[in-house]
């Protein structure tokens, strides 16, 4: 992604997302199904912090965010410190218990609505500073993570979400898997069939 | 080289504070690792830290209306139905008639009553509560069934027992389906599955104070 020309601007669409996806209709609907609450909500919020994060990175040299951002990152080396903290807060989120009281109770949700974006905030910030083992750890941990949650939803034989029906479970449960296959399949196929490296020239 | 050094050791702490946080808010937001569900949840609340039953009034289906509190009987198994269930309800009121019989000496003394409330009322008038009763092959006896005398206060009724009742959309509900154990002082001390009968009819006598009697037996 080419640094936008003006960050503040490119911040102007994350926000503005933000606000249509906690106006009451949009969550209302996001909320109705767990498969959308955990698959398209959850994500959703994280990728407005991501791009957040991301215009952050691109302000420009001297001003005051960047200046905000140096501070803030040297906190960060290495990205360990934005990486520990948004993996407590997504897996958090995707506990049954928290998924209903994000459904049933409002003053939940809005900590969810701050959190979530602020997890995906770190993650733009931290990534491009971890180093390739730790990317490879992480990926392994988000595979893990998508099955270990699928196949708890998949398997469970009671309702584990008072506030959504076994059918709706069960579903979220096969997406889950489902996503968690797809991702491992994109992390691994460049370096299984990206193609030899070309030979260098002698 | 020392500026990056600095910011490494910086990290190190503040990571590590941040995974102590983590770890804190992870600690108290799950009862210490034990409850990653609702329903565990209310479960753990009430053997934990009982809360008292609200002071709403109900009209009972035999007629009169009388806050939960003021309901005879040291201990109440209070469950949540609608009549038109055709699964978990049909369930508990087998269950709740099995428990009549089961626990028939306790409720002739006094000690113990059953009671059903309906989280459906603009449906389940008395009627339709009594022919509930009636369908599962039970006498009166130590069985009330009710609805909340005022719809408005059907909510509050179910947040205080942890109940939550959602549209099933096959024109009825999904509703975690339970016998919750009122104490003499009207809290609610347990939260049974309704398959747990021999649990169940300890627990009344435990909370009626039978343990030594029940033990005897």
């Amino acid at each position: 992604m080419p640094p936008p020309a003006d960050p503040a601007r490119a911040m102007a669409p994350a926000a503005c997302a933000w606000i249509v996806l906690a106006a009451p209709a949009s969550r209302a609907w996001l909320e109705s199904s767990m498969a959308l609450h955990m698959l398209v909500q959850l994500p959703l919020l994280a990728a407005i912090g991501w791009c957040i994060g991301r215009s952050w990175m691109h302000s420009r040299p001297g001003g005051a965010a960047a200046r905000a951002l140096a501070g803030v990152q040297s906190f960060n080396a290495g990205g360990a410190t934005g990486l520990i903290a948004a993996s407590f807060v997504m897996v958090l989120w995707m506990l049954p218990r928290f998924l209903d009281l994000a459904r049933l109770d409002a003053a939940v949700d809005a900590i969810k609505f701050a959190s979530v974006p602020l997890a995906g905030l770190a993650v733009a910030l931290s990534w491009p500073r971890l180093p390739v083992i730790a990317r490879a750890v992480v990926h392994l941990e988000v595979i893990a993570t998508l099955l270990r949650f699928g196949w708890g939803y998949l398997a469970a034989d009671e309702r584990l979400c008072l506030a959504y029906l076994s059918g709706d479970q069960q579903f979220t449960g096969s997406l889950l898997l489902w996503f968690g296959a797809l991702y491992a399949v994109a992390i691994a196929w460049r370096p299984v069939f990206g193609g030899i490296p070309h030979a260098r020239p002698a | 080289m020392r500026e990056r050094r600095r910011a490494a050791w910086r990290t190190a702490i503040v990571a590590t504070l941040a995974f102590a946080a983590g770890l804190a808010v992870a600690h108290s937001a799950t009862d210490g690792f034990e409850a990653y569900t609702l329903e565990s949840a209310r479960r753990l609340a009430a053997l934990r830290s009982p809360a008292r039953v609200p002071a709403l009034p109900l009209d009972l289906a035999d007629g009169g209306r009388v806050f939960l509190s003021e309901v005879p009987g040291r201990v109440l198994l209070v469950d949540f139905i609608y009549t038109s269930c055709p699964t978990a309800c049909v369930a508990l009121g087998s269950v709740y008639a099995q428990l009549q019989r089961r626990l028939a000496a306790e409720i002739a003394a006094g000690e113990v009553r059953l009671v059903s409330i309906s989280f459906d009322p603009a449906r389940d008038g008395p009627a339709e509560l009594r022919a509930y009763r009636a369908r599962h092959g039970a006498s009166a006896a130590g069985w009330e069934l009710g609805k909340p005398a005022h719809a408005g206060e059907l909510q509050s009724w179910l947040s205080a027992f942890g109940v939550v009742v959602i549209p099933d959309r096959l024109g009825g509900y999904a509703h975690n389906a339970a016998v919750h154990v009122v104490g003499m002082d009207r809290r609610l001390v347990a939260i049974l599955d309704p398959q747990d009968i021999d649990g169940i009819v300890k627990a009344a006598r435990v909370a009626a104070g039978r343990t030594l009697h029940a033990a005897a037996r």
